[in-house]
């Protein structure tokens, strides 16, 4: 019995497919029983649609002109930095089709072509169920959020700055000098990774990270230690997990944000391109941030005040490259500082108490009441 | 074809219905709009085909035949898809004797052309 009620929300199946016949029937069904569906008519349009948009399940013919359902499969596979895609070929009856291929490339699943509906749906739904257990991106953000809320001084950075983050790892793919290194899948990570850029800060003594205050030389050397200790943290996740490579990423972000391209910065005194471009770009996202936000300490900088302190960094304590890209999207970079600005993403926060920083409210429960 | 095999597809049917409608979940819009479309890319496919046996290329026979046999058992019309993988398996094998297979699919596509739209007929 074909059934069309939901116990999770259907992530989108993208169904790739040389055959529009086979393409729009597809369609039309799982539509009609309240899948969404994209579709694309080869393995390049498929694979492109993967890197840039947030698809989770593939549904995809085996045989197809130019790149092969397998030959896809692999692709996806390849891109170790992001998100689990589930995904299952399409098999002709006729067509003694080398499964031990297809699931050497990676594929979950098989299903016959012609297709049942009732048995496609089935497996769709135990797709979804699988994607839907991956809930790695939210675990992430809560971590942060977890460490950052030992910290007084915060309001919605993490929000604003994985936004600068992503957004100036977006224009350096489109400069040639980054084009290979770059890509859609390393824009996502940064998004994903950068909130987790203080975590170490869960180490620091709370006599150092709550004080009201500059610090002494001797505290500043305890607060530089957030940086060793999120590496520590992260590194014993990604020996742990070693296949993670968005592990690594969180981790180099976290050991490398506070160096300084001239090589001034700490830990390491790395310099240069020695320094991780994640680091690099995160230091930028970072410092902007804290000049244009309220402190115990200091009143929030204007933007045109935070801008020229990152202007007369370049080079010195940013990578020039990273500050262009910064200067071509200004205007963004002012959006989502307004956007994100702490007093309407935390409205009550004239209510809290410096030690407990959470906006005050009800008490969502699991039954909503 | 001979007398014996006209006899016996005259008995049987181009499109097993139910199973198509089976596939569309019981609704007879998505049958319509599969018959449509299946329509619309076979007169295209044909017509391609056509190109590819008067040159003799192989390789692009047997990729029109395999999407046709697609195609086919997608909307049910089992004959044409056997017709089809028959050519298919022919043109991998670069077999001459792929007349008869091209003959019997143009025949086919007749037959389907007419069940299709006296079905559709029937709907209006």
């Amino acid at each position: 019995m074909i059934s069309h009620d939901h116990d999770v929300a259907q992530a989108p199946i993208l169904l790739v497919d040389d055959d529009p016949a086979c393409l729009g029937m597809l369609s039309d069904v799982l539509n009609a029983l309240g899948m969404p569906v994209v579709t694309a008519r080869d393995g390049n349009e498929a694979l492109e649609m993967i890197c840039q948009g947030d698809i989770r399940i593939v549904l995809s013919d085996w045989q197809m002109p130019g790149m092969s359902g397998v030959e896809l499969c692999r692709r996806v596979r390849q891109r170790t930095l992001s998100s689990y895609v589930y995904f299952i070929l399409l098999t002709s009856l006729d067509r003694k089709h080398n499964l031990i291929s297809g699931l050497r490339a990676g594929a979950d699943d098989f299903v016959n072509k012609p297709f049942d509906p009732e048995e496609l749906q089935t497996r769709l739904r135990t797709a979804n169920r699988i994607v839907s257990l991956e809930s790695r991106n939210v675990i992430i953000f809560a971590l942060a959020k977890l460490a950052e809320s030992r910290d007084p001084e915060t309001g919605a950075h993490l929000e604003r700055m994985r936004e600068y983050s992503r957004l100036l790892a977006e224009d350096l793919s489109n400069q040639p000098k980054y084009a290979d290194i770059v890509d859609a899948d390393y824009v996502r990570t940064i998004y994903l990774t950068s909130p987790l850029h203080d975590i170490g800060k869960v180490g620091i003594p709370d006599h150092v990270l709550l004080k009201p205050g500059k610090l002494t030389p001797e505290e500043f050397e305890i607060m530089k230690q957030h940086t060793l200790i999120g590496f520590h943290t992260l590194d014993a996740a990604v020996r742990e997990q070693p296949q993670a490579a968005y592990l690594r990423f969180a981790r180099d972000i976290a050991v490398s944000h506070h160096e300084k391209y001239n090589g001034s910065g700490y830990p390491h005194g790395l310099k240069g391109e020695d320094i991780p471009l994640c680091g690099r770009i995160v230091a930028v996202a970072d410092v902007y941030d804290a000049l244009t936000t309220a402190r115990v300490y200091k009143e929030a900088f204007s933007h045109e005040k935070a801008r020229e302190i990152i202007r007369e960094g370049s080079g010195s304590h940013f990578d020039p490259d990273i500050v262009d890209a910064f200067f071509r999207h200004e205007q963004e970079i002012i959006e989502i500082n307004e956007r994100l600005n702490d007093s309407l993403v935390y409205a009550d926060a004239s209510k809290m108490t410096p030690e407990m920083n959470f906006p005050l409210g009800s008490i969502p429960t699991a039954n909503g009441v | 074809m001979n007398g014996e095999t006209a006899q016996v597809f005259a008995e049987e049917q181009s499109i097993n219905w139910e199973s198509l409608k089976s596939r569309c979940i019981g609704r007879l819009d998505l049958v319509q709009k599969a018959l449509s479309r299946f329509q619309e890319h076979l007169v295209g496919d044909l017509e391609a085909l056509e190109i590819a046996a008067e040159s003799r290329n192989c390789e692009e026979i047997a990729r029109i035949a395999h999407r046709i046999k697609g195609t086919s058992l997608t909307v049910s019309a089992d004959r044409l898809a056997e017709f089809a993988m028959d050519l298919e398996q022919k043109a991998e094998k670069h077999e001459d004797a792929m007349d008869d297979s091209l003959s019997e699919i143009r025949e086919e596509c007749c037959r389907l052309s007419e069940a299709i739209e006296q079905q559709i007929a029937k709907e209006i």
